[in-house]
């Protein structure tokens, strides 16, 4: 494990900077930077999954992440994580009509970036129709829905309803988080259900089976 | 006067009842009754006659009688029929009173921005939600340590109410001092924009006052009929204050990396503010438990060495500081609890009341049961897609593992907004037909 790895996996944000400053100084490859973030950043989770880490440890990551990332910006020439609204996107993600909690979908989206998928984000207090719109126009293969009022287990329903009269051929799975569980989860149809941010995104990558590393600009 | 002393009498004006008028004798003595089962169930001098229930409704009633939250937001004797029906329907131990229906019309005199409510941003049948965002900047903790009532109104509050933004002209009030120049700082007021913001301030404060007065009317007649409110006063927890209402979540997290000596400074300067704050409203309700809802200290959210450092130390000064004034703090530890068990025994016997959420209950009553009385925890997902049935079961194991020998409340692990009312029924009869210890 090289240094910046080590410093993103412990968290050390100064280090982290330092040592991608020093790197690009020595006309070390952008993207080979990049990429050794993006391991510390595998070791964080890897530790969050083992208890090591706590959602504070991911939340700071993904800023660190986030500060590198703006160092590198002016050297990269390809986006190393994808814009905001990707037209084309893997994964749309949004908290559902009737709920505008944010908190939880906002880190879960920024982790899932971090890892390289093309996250459209839905935003909150999102209708049906407008799911099931977002996910036609940008062809995601996982819709994310986020809820924490027990008012809005009726609105996963219908979104999930209205998702399931697509085609086949579109193979949506729908991941629902935030105040649910098994029971939740059968009520309105999902395909899978998490509390945390990081079993969201490991089940993101088990359902869309790859690492997207670097992106066209 | 012994902290103990204080308590006592703290119970003691509660119990009494003084200022209600009771409809009849068979009211009073069910009042006094279910007071003393909770003074009973949280002092753990010894069981009390049965497990007291008292659910956690949000707005549960406003459901229940069939109104929309908007209608409870803004016709306050809706909202106060649809709480004495409730009551009076369910009969629990004690009830919590309309606090949880906040008046829309206030909301709108200040232009509200923290708030999405019926009418302003979710339809008429959803409860108002909180936006949280970062209402103070990171690089304004000096300015909040140095002066916390200053920063509340001169910055969080232009921030938070629109009609609010002239306050941010205000010049801080220690600048008056004796000099015959003093006036300068009264300039301000001066200002049509800040005599604007004045204006919408006293608009507020009679909307609010006729809100009050309603459930004030809602206490008297409930309580009248045998029913005692729930909690008397509310505070929090200082990272709460700070990460919810200030910094926000992704805000304080930061902090806890790149300002840490900041934030445990920031953290030590409401302590105070929290205290008094849990002391006069409580004090005024003439009723000991004060209202603490905890968030991110849950676990998952910090390692149990920033709840160790950043979550716990204030939060047991606050705690501590209720108790020496006769209060009994109500935590309400929402998400669950369970590796934070050990740490927060660190208080004394018979002077907390801890909600568990999502904790398991067994462990909470092997770790806590000799140090406070627990209350909980109905799985909320439970009450609202399961049955009568299942809630019984749940709530007789329950009262097996966390009731066993007194000191525990029935009650759900959050708050109830829209379930069956045969769900209800089925949490507070269970306590009722299976919760008596003699």
């Amino acid at each position: 494990m090289g240094p910046l790895t080590l410093a993103m996996a412990e968290l050390e944000e100064k280090k982290v900077l330092e040592l991608v400053r020093k790197a690009i100084g020595e006309d070390k490859s952008p993207l080979e930077i990049v990429e050794e973030c993006r391991q510390g950043l595998k070791i964080v989770g890897e530790r969050y999954a083992t208890g090591e880490y706590f959602l504070s440890d991911l939340v700071m990551s993904a800023e660190i992440f986030q500060e590198a990332l703006k160092v590198l910006e002016p050297f990269l020439s390809v986006a190393a994580v994808f814009p905001e609204n990707p037209g084309e996107a893997d994964i749309v993600f949004g908290t559902v009509e009737g709920d505008i909690h944010d908190i939880g979908k906002n880190i879960t989206i920024s982790l899932l970036r971090c890892e390289g998928f093309r996250v459209y984000d839905a935003g909150v207090d999102i209708p049906p129709d407008i799911f099931l719109n977002i996910v036609q126009e940008t062809g995601a293969r996982v819709l994310g829905l986020s809820a924490l009022l027990t008012s809005s287990f009726e609105s996963m329903r219908r979104t999930v309803q209205l998702i399931r009269m697509l085609p086949p051929v579109h193979g949506v799975k729908v991941l629902i988080g935030g105040l649910v569980n098994e029971r939740v989860c059968q009520y309105v149809g999902a395909d899978a259900w998490v509390r945390e941010a990081m079993e969201g995104v490991a089940i993101c990558r088990r359902w869309l089976g790859m690492k997207v590393l670097v992106s066209k600009k | 006067m012994k902290p103990e002393e204080r308590q006592e009498q703290m119970f003691l004006s509660w119990l009494s009842g003084k200022g209600i008028e009771f409809a009849n004798p068979q009211a009073e003595k069910d009042y006094k009754e279910r007071v003393m089962r909770l003074k009973e169930a949280i002092q753990l001098k010894g069981p009390p006659d049965r497990v007291p229930v008292c659910p956690l409704t949000g707005l549960f009633p406003v459901y229940y009688s069939g109104i929309t939250v908007e209608e409870a937001m803004y016709d306050y004797d809706k909202a106060a029929d649809a709480w004495k029906k409730y009551v009076l329907d369910f009969k629990p131990d004690a009830y919590v009173g309309t606090v949880f229906v906040p008046p829309g019309r206030f909301f709108e005199v200040l232009d509200y921005k923290i708030y999405r409510w019926p009418g302003h941003g979710v339809p008429p049948d959803i409860s108002y939600q909180f936006l949280e965002a970062e209402y103070m900047k990171a690089d304004e903790y000096d300015t909040l340590i140095q002066d916390p009532s200053d920063f509340w109104l001169r910055s969080y509050f232009p921030r938070i109410f629109g009609v609010l933004k002239p306050f941010a002209k205000l010049a801080p009030f220690t600048e008056v001092l004796e000099m015959v120049m003093t006036c300068g700082s009264f300039i301000p007021f001066g200002l049509p924009e800040v005599q604007a913001a004045f204006k919408a301030l006293f608009a507020a404060g009679e909307e609010a006052c006729r809100w009050a007065a309603t459930g004030r009317a809602v206490d008297r007649a409930l309580q009248g009929r045998g029913f005692p409110a729930l909690v008397g006063g509310i505070s929090k927890a200082p990272f709460d204050i700070i990460g919810d209402t200030l910094r926000g979540t992704r805000g304080i997290i930061t902090d806890m990396y790149r300002r840490p000596e900041k934030l445990l400074q920031a953290l030590e300067a409401v302590v105070p503010l929290a205290i008094r704050m849990g002391v006069s409203s409580a004090g005024a309700a003439g009723h000991p438990l004060v209202f603490m809802p905890l968030h991110k200290g849950a676990d998952g959210f910090l390692s149990g060495k920033q709840f160790a450092t950043f979550y716990w130390p204030t939060l047991r000064k606050v705690i501590i500081g209720l108790i020496e004034e006769g209060m009994v703090p109500f935590l309400f530890a929402e998400g669950s609890y369970n590796s934070r068990l050990e740490i927060i025994r660190n208080l004394p016997r018979g002077r907390t009341v801890w909600l568990f959420d999502q904790t398991d209950m067994a462990e909470a009553k092997e770790i806590l049961g000799d140090i406070a009385c627990i209350a909980g925890n109905v799985p909320i997902t439970l009450l609202t897609l399961g049955t009568a049935d299942e809630v019984k079961e749940y709530c007789r194991r329950l009262l097996k593992t966390a009731g066993k020998d007194g000191g525990f409340i029935l009650s759900s692990g959050v708050a109830i907004d829209n379930i069956r009312p045969e769900n209800m029924r089925a949490l507070i009869e269970t306590a009722k037909e299976s919760g008596n210890y003699f």
